[in-house]
């Protein structure tokens, strides 16, 4: 038994091999793991953007001037209102940092003054490109 | 070919370079997985939500302001004060449907009481008057309280220290069970072995000081008494810490107390203090503090007088004086200070017991200074007046005459007071006023109870004509047997003497616990032929003496034997106690009809408990009046309805009778008042029935019916008769409920999609205003549904309605 455990531990011939192997492994494993996580954040990203819906429940022209719209998110991530145009002309608007989680909604202020009998075409577009847009005669 | 299989087999079994291909392929799928989850599941994903809201299809039928919630009705069996069930049950009176309940008038007629009064100091603890109306095993508890309370502590041995800070000798940790004024006594003897320094002694509660004795030693051998009084007010479940301590005022001397006793007891007593140091160089008397008080009959009481003396010279005298109407003089002292003059304070402690009329008496505390110029000064002045008729017995002895001794060193009697004792404990106490008659030779005290000295002072005065007070205190606890207290006392000289001797020893009442309730309620002032009381109750201990009374009007007291009486041995376990009573019945009730029961246990007992009444019933019997009187909860859906948006409550009940003589009420449980009425009701004047139809009968409350309507929502509605009627009458119920006025709104939704829709909010659109409501409905695929909303009161003119589900989808609906 001492014997075979002696020879086990003076025998030099399988080292380089076995090195070579293990080397090609690791160069592999870590090439992989480099290429799966660029490709997880790259169609993260894409699902995030597919994964956006927003609807209008209500707008109302403010008898103070303004333009409100209650939005809803019915989309499966958050979003952010980065930017709102009223007949194509974009305006600020409150609060500036306006993000709704899944299912959340709340009034977005529209800093834009509007005409009794007129239409608006009012458009609401997010950081990631989805946008809802549609007509509104002011009362 | 079977050659050439197995070559490639071993030859691929023995390959090892394809082992990095197989793991970037095993990766690619991964990575080709990840793909396909993120972009086209997730696709998949979204294309199913919008198809789903494509499919999605809400509508809104109409949109109706909303006056009243749906009815609420009775979810258990009624309760019947007066008259029988003879079919149905509570369901038949659920819906308007022709099925019915029915009941009938009798001549007997219940009642429960609808308020009560605690006795003495007993307190509430829980429960409600209302569930007193059945024997449920659902209390109302009631905690008792001492007749009194009584904690004695004792320190006999001698303790020393060279400490300047305050050593504890003895102390009490004490939290009252309930709030009274408190007498705090305590007595010891303190010592000094520097005639340069003090010897010190206080008495304390919580840190704040009430007495302080600062002997200047005149003589390393003397026990100088100390004595402390104080009377103050102690909170029940706060916990008070009551000490004797003492120090040294130089760690250069060393200090000794012995014989160090407290008592503290709740007894009834006149009080007076002035604890501030106050000073005279005036040598005619100044009143210190003065009690005056009335008894109020003729009657004896024990007088004790505490203070604090101090001078301003060796050669001057502080004298001072307990006086009683400004002309019994009870105990004339004089006391001459050491060295350090001010900084000493020396002791004054005396009692005695006086007859007093019931009238305007007064007890001071006097001091001046004997000569001029000094200065007298006396602080933490304190009497008290203890009517003695609060113990079971007291045995009182004194010799007010001054004695002088044949031979010194010799012990005489001074006082003797011998009494045969009860068994029990007995709290004796003494004062004698003293003067060592030498500025060289000591006085000598023993206070002693059955042989056996108590307290022994021993005093050196500064100049012969000193003439200071001792107070003794101890607590016994005496057999039965002929017992003699004595204060005995020895001169070192036979310039020593002592007046002014008492004893008093008073046998302390048994500790009991007592609950005791009066319960209240109504009747009628009909011609009763028998009335029938009961009362079911218990308590958290065993055997408590226990009686129940009801109140006789007549003789204005509570009866004590008979009619209206009862008593009996309580624990544990509840016991119904009934009595019948068919004679003077008027006498238990006033002239509206009120009627009240008192319930009382005493238990000889120290520990607290607690009274469990279960049920109090008061049934009465009409010689000729058939009446029906029920009664039930009713409960409004607080989730659906919450009260804030309640304006009102509507009773219904939906009746018929066979008898259409007299007219049928309405009343209901005013929670704020503890009883039925129908105050605020729109209609009092009751509903006149017709004969052998369904009879309609609703009241309103629209003014004050929160009083009506418990937090939880619950009403206790009550429908009977007017009390008019000869004949018995047979009535059967429809419907009763009651429901809730409201100004909300009424949607009538249709979901005519395929798929449950959620709806999440709910708008309310005028030419004034875009009003947002969050909602929570389901509504299922091809499902109508009415959803009354509380909170949203609609316009008046033209509105827009909108329901928005969770997909996103829109309903509209136009009101015009």
């Amino acid at each position: 038994m001492a014997r075979n455990l002696r020879r086990f531990f003076h025998d030099k011939r399988a080292i380089t091999p076995v090195l070579s192997n293990l080397l090609l492994m690791v160069v592999a494993v870590a090439a992989m793991a480099i290429a799966t996580t660029a490709t997880y954040v790259i169609t993260t990203n894409l699902r995030e953007t597919m994964g956006e819906r927003l609807i209008a429940e209500d707008l109302w022209f403010n008898p103070s001037g303004s333009i409100s719209i209650y939005i809803l998110n019915v989309g499966k991530t958050s979003v952010q209102v980065s930017a709102v145009y009223v007949n194509h002309t974009k305006y600020s608007f409150a609060p500036t940092l306006f993000i709704l989680e899944v299912s959340e909604h709340g009034w977005l202020n529209i800093s834009c003054s509007w005409t009794s009998g007129n239409i608006y075409y009012v458009d609401i577009v997010t950081k990631r490109g989805y946008h809802v847009a549609d007509y509104y005669k002011a009362p | 070919m079977l050659q050439t299989i197995t070559k490639h087999l071993k030859r691929f079994k023995h390959a090892k370079r394809g082992l990095s291909n197989v793991i970037v392929v095993m990766l690619s799928l991964v990575i080709l997985v990840v793909i396909s989850a993120n972009v086209i599941l997730w696709s998949y994903q979204m294309n199913q939500l919008d198809f789903e809201r494509i499919q999605e299809s809400i509508k809104i039928a109409n949109v109706t302001r909303a006056t009243v919630s749906s009815w609420f009705t009775a979810q258990k069996e009624y309760t019947i004060n007066a008259g029988s069930r003879l079919g149905g049950t509570y369901t038949n009176t659920k819906s308007l449907d022709g099925s019915y309940e029915t009941f009938r008038e009798e001549k007997t007629q219940i009642f429960n009481p609808n308020s009560y009064i605690l006795g003495g100091s007993t307190k509430y603890v829980s429960g409600d008057v209302s569930i007193l109306t059945s024997n449920n095993d659902v209390y109302m508890n009631f905690r008792s309280y001492p007749n009194y309370e009584i904690r004695y502590q004792e320190s006999l041995e001698t303790f020393s220290t060279t400490s300047i800070t305050y050593q504890d000798k003895v102390s009490i940790v004490f939290t009252p069970q309930i709030t009274a004024d408190f007498i705090i006594i305590a007595t010891a003897e303190v010592q000094g072995s520097s005639t340069s320094y003090q010897a010190r002694a206080r008495l304390i509660v919580n840190s704040t000081t009430y007495q302080e004795l600062m002997y200047r030693v005149k003589d390393t051998t003397d026990w100088y008494p100390f004595c402390g009084l104080k009377r103050m007010t102690l909170n029940e479940s706060t916990t008070y810490s009551i000490k004797v301590q003492f120090c040294t005022n130089n760690a250069a001397a060393t200090a000794s107390i012995r014989n160090a006793k407290i008592i503290i007891i709740s007894l009834q007593s006149s009080y007076a203090e002035s604890e501030v140091l106050s000073t005279t160089d005036s040598t005619i008397w100044q009143d210190k503090v003065t009690l005056a008080f009335t008894p109020p009959s003729d009657g004896e009481y024990l007088i004790i007088a505490t203070a604090n003396y101090r001078g301003s010279s060796i050669n001057r005298d502080v004298n001072i004086r307990l006086i009683q109407d400004d002309t019994i003089v009870h105990a004339d002292t004089i006391g001459r200070p050491g060295g350090g003059t001010t900084a000493n304070y020396y002791t004054f402690g005396v009692m005695r017991k006086v007859s007093l009329s019931a009238a305007l008496h007064n007890f001071k505390i006097q001091y001046c200074s004997s000569a001029i110029p000094g200065i007298a000064g006396l602080n933490y002045a304190h009497i008290v007046a203890i009517r003695l008729s609060q113990f079971d017995n007291n045995y009182y002895a004194e010799d007010e005459s001054e004695s002088s001794p044949a031979a010194s060193n010799t012990w005489y009697d001074k006082v003797v007071n011998t009494y045969t004792a009860e068994a029990g404990n007995h709290l004796i106490l003494g004062s004698v006023v003293y003067k060592s008659g030498s500025t060289s030779n000591s006085v000598g005290l023993d206070f002693q109870t059955e042989s056996t000295s108590r307290q022994l002072p021993l005093v050196e005065h500064r100049d012969s004509t000193t003439y200071e007070t001792a107070f003794f205190l101890t607590m016994q606890n005496l057999v039965v047997g002929d017992k003699t207290d004595k204060i005995r006392w020895m001169g070192e000289s036979t310039n020593a003497r002592v007046k002014n001797a008492r004893l008093v020893s008073c046998k302390m009442p048994t500790l009991t616990q007592t609950a005791e309730v009066e319960f209240i309620g109504n009747s009628n002032t009909q011609d009763w032929t028998q009335l029938e009381w009961t009362i079911d109750s218990s308590f958290t201990t065993t055997d408590v003496t226990t009686t129940f009374q009801l109140y006789d009007y007549q003789a204005n007291q509570y009866p004590t034997s008979g009619d209206g009486y009862m008593s009996d041995n309580i624990g544990l376990t509840d016991i119904t106690k009934n009595q019948t009573i068919t004679t003077n019945l008027t006498n238990y009730r006033d002239a509206d009809g009120n009627w009240k029961i008192k319930v009382k246990g005493v238990k000889a007992a120290d520990t607290q408990f607690e009274l469990k009444v279960d049920w109090v019933e008061f049934k009465v019997t009409t010689s000729d009046i058939y009446r029906l009187n029920i009664n039930n909860t009713f409960a409004i859906d607080l989730s659906t309805y919450p009260l804030n948006y309640v304006h009102g409550i509507e009773i219904f009940v939906r009746y018929n009778v066979t008898e259409a003589a007299e007219k049928w009420f309405l009343r209901a449980y005013n929670w704020t008042e503890l009883t039925f009425t129908s105050s605020s009701f729109n209609n009092t004047e009751g509903n006149q029935p017709t004969l052998n139809e369904w009879n309609e009968y609703a009241v309103n409350i629209t003014e004050d019916w929160r009083s009506y309507v418990k937090d939880d929502g619950t009403l206790l509605v009550e429908f009977f008769d007017e009390g008019l009627n000869t004949n018995q009458t047979i009535v059967e119920i429809d419907f009763f409920g009651v429901r809730a006025i409201i100004d909300g709104a009424r949607f009538d939704l249709k979901n005519t999609g395929s798929m449950t829709a959620h709806v999440v909010s709910i708008w309310i659109i005028n030419s004034t205003n875009h009003k947002h409501y969050d909602a929570n409905l389901f509504i299922n695929a091809g499902e109508e549904t009415t959803n009354i909303r509380v909170d949203i009161s609609l316009p008046e003119d033209d509105f827009i309605a909108k329901v928005v589900t969770e997909r996103g989808n829109i309903a509209v609906f136009s009101a015009d």
